[in-house]
């Protein structure tokens, strides 16, 4: 290797030095040949019509090879040579006979024609190279975007791809929303803080700016970022790669947003395997002490205080149960994406059959016992159906009366009606009691959260109404409580009518 | 003669207590922990009603509810239920079950769906001549509704639901009424459990399962066919 180095070298000066005067050394050369194809027409006392078609084709081969001027100088040479040397009479700048003198000219001619020509074509097939050049080049560079690694910058790793593939000195991407610099080259040599910065307003402003070729990158959505490119761009491979820049981060920012989705999905479905689990974990051993309270309650040979106790097992039981369903209930609504199962529902037969419900669950009610509250429902026309979950909008109903019951003055009725707007359907309950204080009624739809006039009046865990909300808002309507002297309290539940206002929360 | 239970859970512990609670009142109790057995254990011998688990590693409660009407066709089958899903019930009847009891439950509740059950197993069957309400009918011999002349297939519970309703032709029958008969006295209140079994069966018969056309509801009262 070391022997050969040398010899590299040689061959590396002689390249520069024949590419930087090779005009001059080509008109040498050119003066040479015709000094010694004379020479030798003398020599060999050629005939002049032979010496001329030499002359002539290596006039040809002149204006091919090196070109127009180049070929001129030879054609004069060769005129020159041929009137000095072979042509009678010998050694003398003079033409015997004008036939030569038209010889002479039609040298001049061809190795003007010739060279036209061939230079044109050269110029088209170098024209045609560096195309061939530039698309080879786009095409690496819309390669290489392909396959960006998602876990970097987009925009450096797109800016290096450029900025090697084409040479440039220096090239970087500004791109906003999410603001982004990515740079490389020369400029990507400065500290970070400040290129950043400089790159930033170089993009920002309207006006050219000597040596930087800038374009904007253009997405479907309008205008994304910029393009900077320090060095010599001719402006369709700037407009190429602003296009190609563009698209790459497009696609760069669709496919993060892809895996963002799926480790939602995927956080969601633990989060549902871990409840289902906690679920199963929880009521196998509630099962076991149920059956077996009951069973003992059941088979009887208990004497009054054994039973007593038993009694207490299986109460408490069936109450640490129905905790444990409110806390695994609260846990599964308060995923990020509630997994909502639309269909259509027709809100007054709904009203009807959880009322229905609610009283057979309820023995005071369904006995009708004095100071039971009454339920009226009360629905004028046939109102638009909604696409809601069946069981979440049933349960949050049966949550508003429990709390109706529970904190309404013995005796006073409770009171269910729809009403209907163009966008929504408004479900109300309401009840009179205790008035529910201003500071009160946002806070109430607060998990835990219990009103201070309520919070040793009647049973319960404070999470119901937080639940409520939370199904509500899943289904884009809201929830909300008006409470007066007068009027009672009021909980009035509103759910979207039109279905594309859902499209959003399914799934 | 004592009626024969198999109970089919991955818990032991769900075994022994029912077995020792059961027994005293009257059943004979065979536990076991893999589907698997328990579809081999019905092949083998006689049991009045078989108490299945939903959730259990390896062979599923449902698969193997599937696996047990295609051996047993008319053996009563409960489905333990866990979760509070109308899903896992509607599957579970979907698979063909008769009915499903959601855990914990107290044994009182348990013994009567048992002896509810077993009572409808036992039950004659029904007159094999086709009631027809305008175009649908429902044919007693193979359980199958012909709406306007397909023909759905029913579980027994649906069926039963169906059969009298459309016995009552346009006449609201209420909940306490459905429920007391197709179920048993003990259950006239459970108005929820009907409510899944409607809805199911809407799923089933329906065009449009939100507005229903054959099941209607009977504001206040319960349900009705239409005339």
């Amino acid at each position: 290797m070391s022997r050969s180095f040398p010899r590299q070298l040689v061959v590396f000066r002689t390249g520069v030095f024949y590419r930087r005067y090779s005009f001059l050394l080509q008109c040498i050369l050119g003066v040479l040949v015709a000094l010694l194809l004379a020479r030798i027409g003398l020599a060999l006392r050629l005939d002049l019509v032979i010496l001329s078609l030499l002359f002539l084709l290596l006039t040809v081969v002149f204006a091919v090879r090196c070109g127009f001027w180049q070929a001129s100088v030879f054609a004069g040479s060769g005129i020159l040579c041929l009137t000095y040397l072979p042509s009678p009479p010998a050694f003398l700048l003079h033409l015997a006979t004008p036939r030569n003198g038209i010889a002479f000219i039609i040298f001049e001619l061809t190795a003007l024609v010739v060279s036209r020509v061939s230079a044109k074509t050269k110029a088209y097939a170098a024209e045609s190279e560096i195309q061939r050049h530039r698309t080879q080049h786009l095409h690496a560079v819309s390669h290489n975007v392909l396959l960006l690694n998602l876990q970097d910058s987009p925009e450096r790793q797109i800016a290096e791809f450029i900025q090697q593939e084409f040479e440039l000195d220096a090239v970087a991407i500004v791109t906003r929303l999410p603001d982004s610099v990515g740079a490389a080259g020369m400029w990507a040599r400065e500290e970070e803080a400040t290129i950043e910065e400089r790159l930033r307003t170089l993009a920002a402003t309207q006006s050219e700016i000597s040596g930087i070729s800038k374009r904007a990158l253009l997405s479907a959505k309008g205008p994304i970022g910029a393009l900077l490119i320090l060095g010599d761009t001719p402006p369709l491979v700037l407009d190429s790669l602003a296009s190609l820049a563009a698209l790459a981060l497009e696609r760069h920012r669709a496919s993060i947003n892809e895996s963002a989705a799926q480790a939602a999905r995927k956080t969601e479905q633990l989060r549902t395997t871990v409840l289902d689990g906690l679920a199963h974990a929880f009521k196998t051993p509630l099962t076991i002490i149920r059956v077996a309270s009951s069973g003992l309650l059941e088979a009887g040979h208990l004497d009054e205080v054994q039973h007593q106790l038993t009694q207490m097992i299986d109460e408490q039981a069936e109450r640490l149960d129905e905790l444990t369903n409110r806390l695994l209930e609260t846990a599964r609504v308060e995923g990020e994406n509630m997994c909502l199962q639309l269909e259509t529902v027709d809100v007054p037969a709904l009203i009807h059959e959880v009322v229905q419900e609610f009283r057979s669950e309820s023995p005071d009610l369904a006995n009708n016992f004095t100071g039971s509250p009454a339920i009226n429902i009360e629905i004028d026309g046939i109102p638009a159906p909604v696409a809601a979950d069946y069981e979440m909008i049933a349960s949050t109903l049966k949550e508003l009366l429990s709390n109706a019951v529970k904190y309404s003055t013995i005796g006073s009725p409770i009171t269910i009606s729809l009403s209907e707007t163009p966008y929504e359907l408004t479900l109300s309950v309401q009840s009179h009691g205790a008035v529910i204080r201003m500071e009160d009624r946002d806070r109430i739809f607060e998990r835990f959260y219990r009103g201070l006039n309520h919070r040793h009046a009647a049973p319960g865990t404070g999470i119901g109404l937080s639940v409520a909300r939370r199904v509500t808002e899943a289904h884009g309507g809201h929830i909300w409580v008006t409470s007066s002297e007068e009027a009672g309290t009021t909980f009035h539940l509103s759910l979207p009518t039109r279905d594309e206002v859902l499209a959003g929360t399914k799934g | 003669m004592k009626a024969r239970l198999l109970v089919v859970d991955d818990e032991i512990a769900i075994h022994k207590v029912i077995a020792s609670t059961l027994r005293p009142l009257g059943f004979d109790v065979v536990g076991s922990a893999r589907a698997e057995e328990a579809i081999s254990l019905i092949g083998l011998s006689h049991f009045d009603t078989v108490l299945l688990d939903i959730n259990m590693p390896g062979m599923g409660g449902i698969e193997a509810c599937r696996a047990i009407r295609r051996i047993a066709p008319t053996l009563p089958i409960l489905m333990l239920t866990v979760r509070n899903s109308v899903d896992d019930k509607v599957e579970a009847l979907e698979a063909g079950a008769d009915d499903y009891v959601t855990k914990p439950f107290a044994i009182r509740e348990l013994v009567a769906r048992v002896n509810a059950a077993i009572r409808r197993g036992q039950s004659p069957a029904l007159a094999s001549t086709p009631i027809s309400v305008g175009d649908v009918s429902l044919c007693s011999k193979n359980r199958v509704f012909l709406k306007r002349g397909t023909p759905i297939p029913l579980t027994r519970t649906q069926f039963d639901i169906l059969h009298l309703l459309m016995c009552n032709e346009g006449q609201p029958v209420t909940h306490k009424k459905i429920l007391s008969t197709i179920w048993g006295a003990e259950f006239k209140d459970h108005i929820e459990y009907l409510r899944t079994y409607v809805r199911e069966l809407r799923k089933r018969i329906e065009d449009d399962p939100a507005h229903p056309q054959y099941l209607l509801t009977a504001p206040y009262v319960g349900y009705r066919f239409r005339e």
